[in-house]
């Protein structure tokens, strides 16, 4: 395995979602997501020595900044989500995925990013605060607002309560 | 639940609800490989077609030059 595609294997799962939650459709964020992997393949020489993540940090701005281009390009705001039901594998993740796909759905575009960040790119709040030129104490309020409004959008996926 | 317990919830939910299967992954990845080829062979063929028109023209703008001419005078 090249260490190109050891890079890509890391971090696809990330670009993908990052994609998703900013394209109208699954088609349109799998080009965004392998258009990302292109520019990270022409810059793979400085950026295969950042740590992983400062890598991800790296692919998050790409993402965002394509999906402006494209926006742009189309002149027409995107919309979410067209999360793809059917590119779910089982029951199980099928419904989970949709649960998901209608709780992020009810978040805005910032904070559908931020939470991606968070809890599938596994970045904390300073790394997050980097990626999207923003102070860390407004990445932790938007994170508490969002965890609070997806607590209560995925009860049934994870029983919340109270959360302190 | 905690804040931090909450965390990792969501964390898990997350990596399995969104995360790629591994068929998922190779097909991406299959997928990428296509396109990152097309990016090279549309290269290629651009820099050779800049070599070729380069080469056509050079000719051209080298007998239109001052020190063409200056060279040629006598």
């Amino acid at each position: 395995m090249s260490e190109f595609e050891t890079f890509y294997r890391q971090h696809v799962g990330l670009v993908h979602a990052l994609a998703r939650a900013r394209s109208a459709d699954t088609w349109q964020a799998e080009d965004l997501a392998q258009d990302a992997f292109l520019r990270a393949w022409q810059h793979f020489g400085s950026l295969r020595s950042l740590p992983p993540p400062a890598q991800r940090a790296w692919l998050s701005r790409t993402v965002r900044n394509l999906s402006i281009d494209a926006w742009r390009r189309a002149a027409a705001a995107p919309e979410l989500l067209g999360m793809d039901d059917a590119e779910a594998v089982g029951d199980h993740q099928a419904e989970l995925h949709v649960d998901l796909a209608r709780a992020m759905a009810t978040l805005g575009e910032e904070d559908r990013e931020i939470v991606t960040l968070r809890y599938l790119g596994d970045l904390n709040s300073r790394e997050i605060g980097e990626a999207m030129g923003m102070p860390e104490g407004t990445v932790r309020r938007r994170l508490a607002e969002s965890r609070k409004a997806l607590a209560e959008q995925l009860a049934a996926w994870a029983p919340a309560g109270e959360v302190r | 639940m905690r804040q931090d317990q909450l965390d990792q919830e969501f964390s898990r939910l997350f990596h399995e609800g969104l995360g790629l299967t591994g068929e998922q992954e190779d097909a991406l990845w299959a997928r990428f490989q296509q396109k990152a080829a097309g990016e090279v062979q549309a290269w290629a063929f651009f820099t050779i077609a800049m070599i070729r028109n380069a080469a056509r023209l050079r000719p051209a703008v080298m007998r239109a030059s001052w020190a063409h001419r200056v060279s040629h005078v006598s």
